[in-house]
Parts: C-alpha cells; sequence; structure tokens
C-alpha cells in the first residue's frame, strides 16, 4: 500500500507541478500569516510584524527547491529541463542540427533497410500455422515432383506421419488487363491447401477439402491481395463476381490476406486455383498424367522427419511396384522450410556488415562536428562548472541533447527507409518472375531502429561530453587563444576519428571493387549457348504422359510454333543447357568407374536435331543430332568437352560406347561444355545428350526475330491448340533468366558500391571540415607567412600536408581490415582473387584522391586570405 | 532565548512523527509543538521543516489534508499513517537505546584514564 501511495504522490508530483507549487506557497503562506500573528501579540504593528516575519522566513526559493528534492522526481523533472534546453541550443544552430540529422538519418535509413529484408527473410515467422511441422518434399531433382494426381491422393491416404499433405503446381495464367494480355504467376493446389497450411481469407472463403463444386457456375478461384488492389481496385463486392483466367470463366470465392504470397519464399503468386476444379476430371484420374508438384507435408506431432521419409519412401516404392511402366523410382527426401532459410543468410549476413560499416562511418562524422562544437562552447562549459553544475549533471545534459539529434535523425532515418524499400522491390529482377519478399517495416525493424538511434547517440555523443566536462576552467576563462597547441587533445580526438573514417571507406571500397569485378566476370561466363540470340524457354507438361509424347505432343506443336510469325526455330529439349541438372547412371566399355560404384554420374539432356541450332552451341566434332537419330530406336548420344577429357583423354571420342541403362548409345559429336543456368557460378559438369524422344516431358525451346515474350500469347495459343489440357509451367525468355541467374551478384555488386560511394563522401566531408577548421585556428600564422613572403601555393601544400596525414595513417589500416574482409567473402566472390592487388591499388589511389581534393578546397581558399585581414584577426 | 541547536535529520523525523502522534497538526503548529515541549531549547526552522514534512509524505509515514485552523484559516495538517506509526516506534527505541549508551559512555570515563 505504501508503494501505491508513494507512486501516487509521485506521478502527482510530476503532472500536476503547478498545483503542488501552489499549494507549498499556501502552506507557506499560512506559516507566514501565524508567524505574523505572533509577532502582533508581542506588541509589534501590523506592518512591522510583517516585516519581522519575513525576516524571520528568509530566503524562501532555497528550501522550495529543497521541498522539490524532497518529493524524489528530481530525474525526470531534470530530465525534461535538459530536453527543453537540448531543444532550445538545437533550434539555435539550425544548420548544424540539420547536417547532422540528415548524416545520422542517412546511416540509420541504410541500416533499417537492409535489417529489413532480414527481418521479412529470417525473423518472420513462416506465414502457416505450426511452420515447424511442415516439410518440403524432395525428389531426385529438387523440389519438382512428376507425380500423378492419384498417385499423390494414395500417399495422402497412406502416409500416417503426416496430418495432411498439400500439393501445388506453378501455372503461368493469362489476364488482360486493359486489354493487354498479361502473364501472372498462378498456383493450381489441392483442395486442402488453405485450411491444412492454416490460412485465413481476408475476405470470402477458402477452399475447402473434399472438393465438391457442383455448387459452383464456374470454378472458383481465391485471388491475391495484391491482385485485389492492382487489378480489381479493392472492390468489397469481388466475392462471387466472375472473372476471366486464361480464357476461362470462373467465380471469385476469396481475397487472401495481404501478408501471403506463397508459401515459398521469393516468388509471388497471384491466384489460386483448385487443382481438381481446373483440370478435367478424367485427365485427374489418369495415372499417366503427371504434373509437376511441389508437395508440403504438415507432420503428425511427435514424428520426426526420418520416421516420416522412411514411409513415404515405402509408399513410393509400393506404387512404383504396382505401375511399374509409367512409375520410376520416386525418392523422397524431406527438408523443413526453416532450413531453406539459412542459406540465404550468408547472403544477407554481408549486407548487414556493410552498412553497419556506413554507420560507423556516419557516427565518426557526427562524433567529430559534436567535438568541434563542444571545442566552440568551452566557455560556457567553463562557466556552468565554475557555477557549480556537477560533472554528471553536464555530461547528463550534454548526452540528452545528443539524444534529442539522435532522435529526429531516427525519425528521418525511417522516413528514408520506408522509401528505400519500395525503392528495394524496384531494384529486384523485373519480368514474369517477380521475386519479391514481403519487405516493410513492422514492429521488429521498428525497434531496430530505436535501437541503433539510442547507440549511435551513445557513442557519437560519450567521448564529447566525457572531453567537455573535464575543461580546465581557468585557461579557457582567461580566453587564452594560443598558436597551434590550443584545443591539442579536441584536435587529437578529431584526427583519429577521421583516420578511422579513411580506413573503413577504404574497406568499403575495396570491397565494392571485389563485388564489381565479380560481376563483370560472372557476367561474362558463357553459359554454353549464344547469349546474343533472342531465345525463350517454355516449359510444359504434356498431357499424355504415354511413353511418346514427342510424335503425339511435341512435334506438332513445334509445327504450329514454327509456322508463327516472327519465330526462327523451335527446339525441343529439357531445359537450355545442362537441362535442369538431373543425372544418370552410365556404364563406359572400357573405362573402370570409381571404387565402390558400379556405375558413373552424369549430368544430360535430351534434345532434339533442331536444338543446338537453335541455341548456337558449338559442335566441335562429329555432327549435331539428324532426322535419323530423332526416333525412339536411336541410339546416337552427342557428349559435351568434360565427359570427353574424363573418359577419352587421348583418342576420339567418337564412335565410342556410352551404356545408360539398357541401351547401348554411340557417340556421334562433341559439343562444347554448357553450365546449369540454376547455379551459374559452379563450372559445367560432364553432360550427355540424348535424344528427346528418349524421355517424356520437356521444354520448347523458341528461337525469335525480335523480343521472345512478345510472341508469348501465341506461343501458348499454339500449343493450347494441340492440347487444350497442357499444362504451362513458365514462359521466361533467356535474357531474362541470365539475368536471373546473377541476380545476386548485381544486387551485391549495387550495394556495396552504393555504401562506398556514401562512406567516401561522408569522409570527405569530414576531412574537408577538419582541415577548414585547422586553417581557420592558424589564419594568424598563415597571414604571417604570406607577409614574409611565403607563396599562395606553400600554404595549400600546408594545408594538403594535413590532409595527407589523416591519408596516411587511416590507409594502412584501410588495406588491413580490407584484406580481412574479403578473406571473408572468398566464398561469395567469383573469379577474383581475394587479395587482387590491382583492387587495392585502386582503392588506395581512389580514397587518396578523395582525401586529397577535400584537402585542397579549404586549402585553396585559405591561401587567397588578404595578409592583412589574417594579421589583424586575434 | 539561546542558540537553537542543530538538528541532525534523523532526529528531527522522529520529532515531527512524535509531535503529530496523539493529534494531527500543520506545519506552524509541529515547530510549535516542539518549541514548547523541549522548553525553547530546540527551534526547528522553516527551512528544515517543511523538507522534512514532504520527505516524510513522500516516504508514506505522514499523511497530508487541507483543513480549516484555529483562526480558520485554510492550512494543510499532516498525520501519521500506519506505516508512520511503525516507524515512530522503531526509531523511538532506537533513540532511547542509544542515549542510554552514550550516557554510559560518559559515565565510565568521567575518571579520566582508561
Amino acid at each position: 500500500m505504501r508503494w501505491l501511495e508513494k507512486g501516487r504522490l509521485r506521478l502527482r508530483s510530476l503532472f500536476r507541478r503547478r498545483r503542488v507549487e501552489q499549494e507549498l506557497n499556501e502552506e507557506l503562506r499560512f506559516h507566514l500569516d501565524q508567524m505574523v500573528e505572533e509577532h502582533i501579540g508581542k506588541g509589534k504593528s501590523p506592518a512591522e510584524a510583517h516585516q519581522a516575519a519575513l525576516r524571520e522566513l528568509g530566503g524562501v526559493d532555497q528550501f522550495k527547491e529543497e521541498c522539490r528534492d524532497a518529493r524524489g522526481i528530481g530525474f525526470i523533472e531534470t530530465a525534461l529541463r535538459d530536453l527543453r534546453y537540448g531543444a532550445r541550443m538545437l533550434i539555435k544552430n539550425p544548420g548544424f542540427t540539420v547536417v547532422v540529422a540528415l548524416t545520422l538519418a542517412v546511416g540509420i535509413a541504410s541500416t533499417s533497410s537492409i535489417f529489413s529484408v532480414v527481418d521479412a527473410i529470417m525473423l518472420r515467422p513462416l506465414p502457416a500455422k505450426d511452420p515447424d511441422q511442415l516439410v518440403w518434399f524432395q525428389g531426385g531433382q529438387g523440389y519438382d515432383i512428376n507425380m500423378s494426381h492419384p498417385d499423390y491422393l494414395d500417399l495422402c491416404r497412406q502416409a500416417a506421419s503426416f496430418s495432411a499433405i498439400v500439393a501445388s503446381q506453378s501455372q503461368d495464367i493469362r489476364i488482360d488487363i486493359a486489354g493487354q494480355t498479361k502473364i501472372i504467376r498462378g498456383e493450381l493446389v489441392s483442395d486442402n491447401y488453405f485450411s491444412a497450411l492454416g490460412i485465413p481469407a481476408a475476405l470470402g472463403r477458402t477452399f475447402e477439402a473434399g472438393g465438391d463444386w457442383s455448387g459452383y457456375p464456374a470454378p472458383p478461384v481465391i485471388i491475391s491481395h495484391g491482385l485485389w488492389q492492382r487489378r480489381f481496385g479493392r472492390d468489397p463486392g469481388i466475392i462471387g463476381k466472375e472473372a476471366v483466367f486464361d480464357g476461362r470463366k470462373t467465380v471469385v470465392t476469396g481475397v487472401a490476406p495481404p501478408w501471403f504470397s506463397r508459401f515459398r519464399v521469393g516468388m509471388a503468386t497471384e491466384l489460386w486455383l483448385p487443382l481438381t476444379a481446373w483440370k478435367s476430371a478424367a485427365k485427374l484420374r489418369d495415372r499417366q498424367y503427371r504434373l509437376r508438384f511441389d508437395l508440403l507435408g504438415r507432420l503428425r506431432p511427435g514424428i520426426g522427419k526420418e520416421q516420416a521419409r522412411a514411409e513415404v519412401n515405402a509408399i513410393a516404392q509400393r506404387l512404383s511396384n504396382a505401375f511399374p511402366s509409367t512409375h520410376k523410382d520416386i525418392k523422397f527426401s524431406l527438408q523443413k522450410e526453416a532450413e531453406l532459410r539459412r542459406t540465404i543468410l550468408i547472403f544477407v549476413s554481408l549486407m548487414m556488415c556493410g552498412v553497419g560499416l556506413v554507420l560507423l562511418v556516419c557516427c565518426a562524422n557526427i562524433s567529430g562536428m559534436m567535438l568541434a562544437r563542444a571545442e566552440a562552447r568551452q566557455r560556457e562549459t567553463a562557466i556552468r562548472l565554475a557555477l557549480g553544475a556537477g560533472r554528471r549533471r553536464l555530461i547528463r545534459q550534454l548526452l540528452t541533447e545528443n539524444l534529442l539529434l539522435s532522435a529526429i535523425g531516427g525519425g528521418v532515418g525511417l522516413l528514408f527507409t520506408s522509401w528505400l524499400i519500395r525503392l528495394e522491390s524496384v531494384l529486384m529482377p523485373a519480368g514474369q518472375v517477380v521475386m519479391r519478399f514481403d519487405i516493410r517495416v513492422d514492429a521488429r525493424v521498428l525497434v531496430f531502429t530505436i535501437a541503433i538511434t539510442v547507440l549511435s547517440a551513445l557513442i557519437t555523443g560519450l567521448a564529447p561530453a566525457l572531453a567537455a566536462s573535464r575543461t580546465d576552467l581557468v585557461s579557457i576563462l582567461k580566453k587564452d587563444r594560443g598558436g597551434a597547441n590550443d584545443g591539442r587533445f579536441w584536435f587529437g580526438a578529431r584526427s583519429a576519428l577521421l583516420a578511422g573514417q579513411v580506413a573503413v571507406s577504404l574497406i568499403l571500397v575495396v570491397g565494392a571493387g571485389m563485388f564489381l569485378k565479380s560481376l563483370t566476370v560472372s557476367e561474362s561466363i558463357d553459359p554454353g549457348f549464344d547469349t546474343k540470340r533472342d531465345l525463350m524457354s517454355v516449359a510444359v507438361l504434356p498431357a499424355e504422359g504415354g511413353v511418346f509424347p514427342y510424335q503425339s505432343f511435341f512435334l506438332p506443336v513445334a509445327e504450329r510454333i514454327r509456322a508463327l510469325p516472327g519465330v526462327r526455330n523451335v527446339a525441343c529439349a529439357i531445359d537450355v543447357g545442362v537441362g535442369n541438372g538431373g543425372t544418370l547412371e552410365a556404364v563406359i566399355p572400357g573405362v573402370e568407374p570409381p571404387s565402390g560404384k558400379r556405375s558413373f554420374t552424369l549430368g544430360y539432356n535430351a534434345v532434339d536435331a533442331n536444338y543446338f541450332r537453335t541455341v548456337g552451341a558449338r559442335i566441335l566434332r562429329g555432327r549435331s543430332f539428324e532426322a535419323g537419330d530423332e526416333g525412339i530406336e536411336s541410339r546416337s548420344v552427342i557428349i559435351n568437352r568434360k565427359v570427353a577429357a574424363w573418359f577419352w583423354p587421348a583418342s576420339d571420342p567418337i564412335g565410342r560406347h556410352i551404356v545408360v541403362g539398357k541401351r547401348n548409345y554411340q557417340v556421334v559429336g562433341l559439343v562444347e561444355d554448357a553450365r546449369n543456368l540454376r547455379d551459374i557460378h559452379n563450372p559445367p559438369a560432364p553432360c550427355i545428350y540424348i535424344p528427346f524422344s528418349h524421355l517424356s516431358g520437356g521444354a520448347l525451346i523458341v528461337e525469335t526475330a525480335g523480343a521472345p515474350m512478345a510472341l508469348a500469347g501465341a506461343v501458348k495459343g499454339a500449343i493450347l491448340s494441340v492440347d487444350e489440357d497442357a499444362t504451362i509451367v513458365s514462359i521466361v525468355s533467356m535474357e531474362e533468366r541470365l539475368k536471373m541467374a546473377l541476380w545476386a551478384d548485381r544486387f551485391l555488386g549495387l550495394l556495396v558500391g552504393a555504401l562506398a560511394c556514401i562512406g567516401i563522401f561522408l569522409t570527405a566531408v569530414g576531412l574537408y571540415g577538419v582541415v577548414a577548421y585547422i586553417m581557420q585556428r592558424r589564419t594568424q600564422e598563415i597571414g604571417v607567412r604570406l607577409a614574409m613572403g611565403a607563396g599562395r601555393r606553400d600554404v595549400i601544400r600546408f594545408g594538403l600536408r594535413h590532409g595527407l596525414k589523416f591519408a596516411l595513417i587511416g590507409i594502412p589500416f584501410g588495406l588491413g581490415g580490407a584484406a580481412v574482409a574479403t578473406g571473408m567473402l572468398s566464398h561469395v566472390l567469383y573469379g577474383v582473387n581475394a587479395l587482387d592487388p590491382a583492387i587495392f591499388l585502386e582503392a588506395c589511389a581512389l580514397v587518396l584522391g578523395v582525401t586529397l581534393l577535400a584537402g585542397y578546397i579549404p586549402a585553396r581558399r585559405a591561401s587567397r586570405i588578404d595578409p592583412t585581414i589574417a594579421l589583424r584577426r586575434e | 532565548m539561546g542558540k537553537p541547536s542543530d538538528l541532525v535529520q534523523g532526529t528531527l523525523d522522529l520529532l515531527i512523527l512524535k509531535s503529530i502522534a496523539l493529534e494531527p497538526m500543520h506545519g506552524w503548529g509541529i515547530a510549535q509543538r516542539i518549541r514548547l515541549a523541549s522548553k525553547d531549547v530546540l527551534q526547528v526552522n522553516q527551512g528544515a521543516l517543511y523538507p522534512a514534512l514532504h520527505r516524510l509524505e513522500q516516504n508514506g509515514w505522514i499523511r497530508a489534508k487541507w483543513g480549516e485552523s484555529e483562526n480558520n484559516r485554510k492550512a494543510k495538517y499532516y498525520s501519521l499513517t500506519a506505516a508512520g506509526r511503525k516507524y515512530l516506534k522503531e526509531e523511538e527505541d532506537n533513540w532511547n537505546r542509544l542515549s542510554v549508551a552514550i550516557g554510559l559512555v560518559l559515565q565510565s570515563c568521567k575518571g579520566g584514564s582508561l
């Protein structure tokens, strides 16, 4: 109870200060009146009594102050007073305030915006219920699993380790926006998709598990929040309305919440269709009709990943035994979603380090300015100390001022952050495939921003505050303005900061140089096909899953596409380059496999006769595929250089044999190595090219005259005219895919480059300030020199020498730091030596040049002084 | 009247608490009571009194309430809280023990040598 009373009193003292003061006055008034009465009682006149009482009462204010202290809220009161004082000081020096606040804002904004990316990728919980239970299914070739719908249903029914398994297949959907056909990303999903993942609809309903669509006039569709905004103008009556997608009527039954775009980090989905409503029921019952699924399972509580994996593979084995003709061995492995994100961590940590450095440079700059200002306020500080202000009080007041300044900088920085975030999404590769993280300023980012604001306030303010409180009173008050040795402490501190800034800038510039060179080298990687051509890859799955989709599907489709105006060439392959990274086992007659294994593991691609011609790959020996090689009975194979070098280094590979499964192929040609576009930094792997007809499924490679994507709609139409149930997984131009492959390099290069520019700019500004300051202090000395006959150039050299001094101290540290930094970056850089001397030297030259320039300008200005004016100045 | 003795803060608290133990009183009245009870030896200066009162209030040992004085003026009356009563008893006991101890020391050292 005591605490309650005390608290209430404290609050009252704080918020009703005037009332409390008034009460004290009344109390004292009463006391005074009593004293007067007493004096009157002793025989004095009222006037005399009053005077005597006043005299007795004495100085009221002092013990009023004591009363105030006794009330125990002194801390808060002084803090408020400090704030008010600090605000007044800041308003009085608007230039200083603006510069510091902006500098800090830049530093804080860049740090916060990168943190928001970290937040979006790493820290924010996954947009599903109990995400820990969710695991991805991985097949032999990554996350795409070729599976028919009946297989999927069997899996769901038989897998007891999972409470639910959801399936989704990506689908490019055509929509009309303002008369233009655009392609957006859609997903065909199982009925339980939203319910199993625990994602509610923002508007309307999600799909019900069970999939009875008979009540709907058209297939139901759930649209993304973004699509609702952009295409439907946030129409509140959208539920139940009809919309046309991919030329088919649908009815909108729900809008997804704004934070949900797709479960897999990165790609943004715009609409979801139930698989069973979109595809014909007959096709879905056919076990030969395979779809490319993403499978996500929710483990039952208590079930481990390994246990589930064993069960799932057992089921796969059963299916393979039951349907041997169509089911190859599907092997699953499971990976938790959380583990996926960890791989992006390295990438993002780099970014954090970079911006952290920039923030340090900002702080150093600000510290320098604070030190300069503290020195200018020495007289004021000295007087306050002389009048009895405690050291701690002074430090507290200076820090409060600092905090206020930082708060302003932080607030502006937050504003910048939200702009920067918008910019970031622009920098992400545009085009059909949009990588979009849901980056925004949420509570965590806000807390982070506040934290670094306070931290920078302390970093920048503590040293100057401590230094200021140690002012030597006597010499300051005596106005002792000496020559060069005055204020040596201040100067030393600023110099140290500046040298540090030079060092940090050097590190950033070296980093930027490294990334830019890495990018340049990466861009010149030869992917194995002619990048100057206008190529487009179209990934499809035919409706007929039979053994010869080539004859019945790909051939006629290729014909139709070739007939389109603007198309130069059409080829069929699994993918451009080395396929999609799949491998097969091959036996090479005459060559021993490595110990412990019975065969060699080779990469492969299945291509038709047009392939090499279409993509512009170079045949080095022998020939390409011809019409006779395309049939199912053909046994021709083309190998790449890696394979030839591996197995037949000394002799001609043409005519040699490679045995895959039951087929004995014969090498007819040798082609240049190509790279896997999904992993372009890795050197090319050994790869063989078998006839396209030997495998089912694949893609079409279209060479066009002119921009390929303009023909996307026509191509899609051509495909659907052959088989309207065909699934078009994606249509992407090769240019876009190359851009995607190098996206990370480009982004990092740009980012570190920007940071380096900011760092150098701030350092230059800091250096300019310090040299200007030196020149100003030594005005007298300069005047004397000029009067004595020194040339202007000598003065300039004098100023430059100071600038150079900082650079010379900072550069060695910077080089050391840069060497350490690039050492840590070595596995992210491509084609660049971590200690590349050229880059280090160039960086040094750049930093040196900038520092000299920054020093030159004020030095030149000082050299223009009229000696007589300089001498007269005190 | 002789020069008023200086009072240590803790002792002043004790006196204030004691003087309002029986009946609430305003600041002026407390000073009067102490003066009268000590036969004019202890004259509490208002510069010491009011800060002490505010401190005691802040610590929760006394409670303040506005009321009317004998001559119908508005005055702030202080009274003991339960916690204050307990604190008073403790401090009184401490003081008594202290004064007895000091007395013993003074007596035993009367002889001069130790």
